[in-house]
């Protein structure tokens, strides 16, 4: 071969070759070629017009270092220089997060770069921008954050990063973590600002309290209510804001919701306390204001975090796929950012790699594992010209195939994208939390009325009681209780179910429980755990090894699969390496220590096992050595839990998109009766769309993508947290753990809350239904009526704290 | 008891100071991340990336 060379080139003109490569690109140049640019004194050949412009933007900014401080051995790309770069600009769209007026925050993933220099070279070319603040930019995962000052010195930016060779991409998972932060700060500020204004207001306050004979001074008073006013104000307009435009949004739709009455709270005591401050007599209720913002928000914090810890595991199916992508153009093999793909390009796919887009086949054959999207565990082949699903698991070869959409056109995204629709749909409203809203407005209504007609008659009695009656009305029908009773004992909930290996997406899951009939399960990756076990293992006769030693080597041997069930062995790997081996479509052979061994699928195994998967030989040259029945292994606490499912009189079903002989392995020795395998997603969720209609509402377990759909349909959903992202964004009750039993004690929460609601709201209702008589009879000062209510609300809050107990 | 007009004062003002370095706590992100600073200090590897390595070496 070397002599072949030799041949063709002698020694002179393979060193003019090696002096003919481009001085940017370090590619060959084509003959005939003379373009050059000037560094040093000397000049340098490069290959086209667009390393010639970069290679001078390079020099002519004094960081020609770039070109010694790159690695030799990196094959750099000829850059990609757009026609028209405002145009390729203008085809994307790029997010741009406000910080303040002046600075603004911006990430892109950068494609083309290929050593530390190329980020070097980035962040001092944008650095040195007008209206670029800082410039960060991270080579492994080639995105680049940078604070720019405006959208003009974004383009800008982008532009001269085109400039360079380099090409920018959006984004896209920046946009909604932007957003997300943004949600974080605005709820913390206000929870913030709400303690720190209640802790304040309270110290004024107690002065109050310990003026029990009266004796302070009408000034000093003065001075503590003007103190606790002024640090109420700032609360209520500000940490208060979510309740007030909340409730505006409802009452100006025509609705009522439960900021209506909560911010009539807020808006009334207020402004009573206000004006009793002006009128300079009578109570004020300063400290009730900040402390009910205080807790309502808290509630509302709570519930924030869990929200978003469940969104950032939504898209960890897209974290899973390569930032890198493999792609044939013009018969060359390229490197690009998964970003950069479009569809119509070549793709390549290395064994082991994840798809990183949807596509047809070039290759003969594939081989694929689809669990995470199908659900399905064995593994999958595919002919030339069939679909390739973005995230299945490329197990043999490496394979060629045609990109026919991208991330957010692909089959799963738009699995996904047929979700929001149940989001937006109107949730049935559990019976409770309806009643006390309804009732929590309509008390509204009925003391405003009152308290004006009180007033009113109490006018034509005893003008001088007027005022405080009214008042007192207002303050003891204040719906405070009422409205917090349901909050907060499912915001004590959530946080106890979290200590319990629950997370509750929709907290109020909980009053949804006790309406179900029927808990539908999914088997694999539900019940089961995600990956096989060998169930048995058995020697030939006589055994020319013993079992450890068989194992040993099937552990060896399965340590170079890829194969889903190659799993069920690694446990038993003991470091042992085998040599010279090789992969067929059945299994896979090689050499330990000097003896050829081969691990595969029994030839006997019949067309069930197949499907299956189950039985794998492991063989040397005088045949069979041991056999290995791998099967999926039941998770701990499934039959713990289907009992007491069971005992709760709940109807028990499994759906499972695998075959006949894998479901009935694991219903019957679990005791359920109804099964059905082979379920597609649209089948199962035909299924549970069956049950609720003849008014059985459905509890699904579920954890694969494919069941997110299946999820969704159900009246309450539960996910796995080692499933795939996808199924907890559309759940509304996450398990963190491995383990089943939280479900059943999911259950006695769901029972527990319940019960202390119930509590809560037969508390608020009768202070308030025996408080407003008395209060109209004028038996309650105000100062009684604020401490009562007060009380009332301390009670309720802590009858629901017992829940996280 | 004439020190309370002195005494509320200071307390708001100091309670507005509070605030105000909360807010500014908030705002440079300090609060964006509850979980990994608290394992951060399990890590051996230091902060420096190979990149903002790079950097420093420019700066020289």
């Amino acid at each position: 071969m070397s002599a072949l060379l030799l041949d063709t080139a002698p020694g002179p003109a393979s060193a003019e070759n090696e002096a003919r490569t481009c001085f940017h690109c370090l590619q060959a140049i084509p003959a005939g070629l003379e373009l050059s640019v000037r560094l040093d004194e000397v000049d340098r050949p490069v290959c086209c017009q667009g390393c010639k412009a970069v290679a001078e933007m390079i020099i002519d900014s004094s960081q020609a270092d770039y070109y010694s401080r790159r690695p030799i051995a990196v094959q750099p790309q000829i850059p990609h220089l757009p026609e028209n770069p405002e145009r390729w600009l203008a085809q994307r769209d790029y997010p741009l997060q406000p910080i303040d007026a002046n600075h603004f925050e911006s990430t892109v993933i950068v494609d083309g770069l290929h050593c530390g220099a190329c980020v070097w070279l980035i962040e001092r070319q944008l650095e040195a921008l007008p209206g670029v603040h800082s410039v960060q930019g991270d080579l492994a995962s080639a995105r680049f954050s940078m604070t720019v000052a405006s959208a003009a010195h974004q383009t800008l930016a982008l532009g001269q990063i085109l400039k360079l060779g380099y090409s920018p991409y959006p984004d896209s998972r920046e946009e909604t973590m932007a957003l997300q932060r943004q949600e974080w700060h605005t709820a913390l500020k206000r929870l913030g600002v709400a303690g720190l204004g209640m802790m304040q207001v309270m110290m004024f306050a107690a002065g109050h309290y310990f003026d029990s004979d009266g004796s302070m001074s009408a000034d000093h008073r003065r001075v503590l209510e003007l103190c606790a006013m002024l640090v109420t104000t700032p609360v209520l307009l500000y940490a208060g804001r979510g309740f007030l435009d909340g409730a505006w949004r409802a009452l100006s739709a025509g609705s009522l919701n439960m900021d209506v009455p909560v911010a009539l709270a807020l808006t009334l005591t207020y402004l009573s306390s206000v004006i009793n401050v002006f009128r300079d007599s009578g109570p004020v209720w300063f400290e009730s204001v900040t402390m009910f913002c205080f807790f309502l928000l808290f509630g509302r914090t709570l519930e924030l975090m869990v929200r978003h810890r469940v969104q950032g595991s939504a898209d960890a199916l897209l974290r899973l796929l390569p930032d890198r992508v493999c792609c044939e153009q013009d018969g060359q093999l390229l490197t690009i950012a998964r970003a950069a793909v479009t569809p119509g390009m070549v793709i390549r796919v290395d064994r082991g790699a994840r798809i990183p887009a949807d596509g047809a086949l070039l290759s003969d054959l594939a081989c694929v594992d689809e669990s995470l999207i199908s659900g399905e565990s064995g593994l999958i082949r595919r002919q030339r010209g069939e679909a390739m699903i973005t995230g299945s698991l490329n197990l043999q070869a490496s394979i060629r195939l045609q990109v026919t959409a991208v991330d957010s056109d692909s089959f799963v995204a738009s699995l996904a994208a047929a979700l929001p629709t149940r989001r937006a749909r109107q949730r049935p409203r559990g019976r409770l939390e309806q009643t006390a809203e309804r009732l929590a407005s309509l008390l509204i209504a009925a003391v405003l009325i009152l308290s004006l007609l009180a007033g009113l008659v109490w006018l034509s009695i005893d003008a001088n009681r007027a005022w405080p009656i009214a008042l007192s009305i207002l303050v003891v029908a204040c719906p405070c209780a009422l409205s917090l009773s349901v909050p907060m004992a499912l915001a004590a909930a959530s946080r106890r179910a979290q200590s319990l290996g629950l997370l509750l997406v929709r907290s109020d899951v909980l009053m949804d429980l006790d309406a179900i009939a029927e808990v539908q399960l999914d088997k694999t990756g539900t019940l089961t755990t995600m990956g096989p076990t060998i169930r048995r293992m058995s020697l030939c006769q006589p055994p020319r090894l013993d079992s450890a030693r068989c194992l040993e080597i099937a552990a060896a041997l399965e340590s170079l699969s890829t194969h889903p069930l190659a799993r069920a062995f690694s446990a038993h790997h003991t470091g042992l390496i085998p040599e010279h081996f090789e992969t067929d479509d059945h299994g896979i052979s090689g050499f330990v220590e000097g003896r050829r061994y081969r691990i595969g699928q029994a030839a006997d195994s019949g067309l069930d096992a197949q499907v299956f998967g189950s039985l794998i030989e492991l063989e040397d040259d005088q045949g069979m050595l041991a056999r290995f029945e791998l099967a999926h292994q039941l998770r701990d606490g499934a039959g713990a839990m289907i009992e007491s499912l069971r005992k709760r009189h709940l109807e028990v079903r499994l759906l499972s998109g695998d075959g006949e002989q894998a479901v009935r392995a694991v219903a019957e020795p679990l005791g359920i009766a109804h099964w059905r395998a082979r379920q597609t997603p649209q089948q199962k969720q035909a299924a549970i769309a069956r049950s609720q209609a003849a008014g059985q509402p459905v509890m699904m377990v579920g954890d694969g993508i494919n069941d997110a759909l299946v999820l969704s349909e159900a009246r309450v959903s539960v996910a796995i947290a080692e499933g795939s992202g996808l199924a907890h964004s559309c759940a509304d009750v996450i398990l963190t753990g491995a383990d089943l039993t939280p479900i059943a004690a999911l259950m006695a929460l769901g029972d527990r809350t319940r019960r202390v609601i119930r509590q809560n709201l037969i508390w608020a209702l009768a202070w308030n239904l025996s408080a407003i008589p008395a209060a109209m009879a004028g038996w309650i000062s105000p100062w009684m009526a604020a401490l009562g209510m007060s009380l009332s609300s301390l009670l309720v809050t802590l009858n629901a704290a017992r829940l996280m107990r | 008891m004439n020190s309370l007009y002195i005494l509320l004062p200071i307390s708001v003002l100091l309670l507005t100071i509070a605030v105000v370095v909360f807010l500014w706590a908030i705002r440079s992100g300090q609060y964006d991340d509850l979980q990994t600073p608290a394992l951060r200090m399990l890590d051996d590897e230091g902060p420096e990336s190979p990149a903002s390595a790079d950097r420093t070496s420019a700066d020289d």
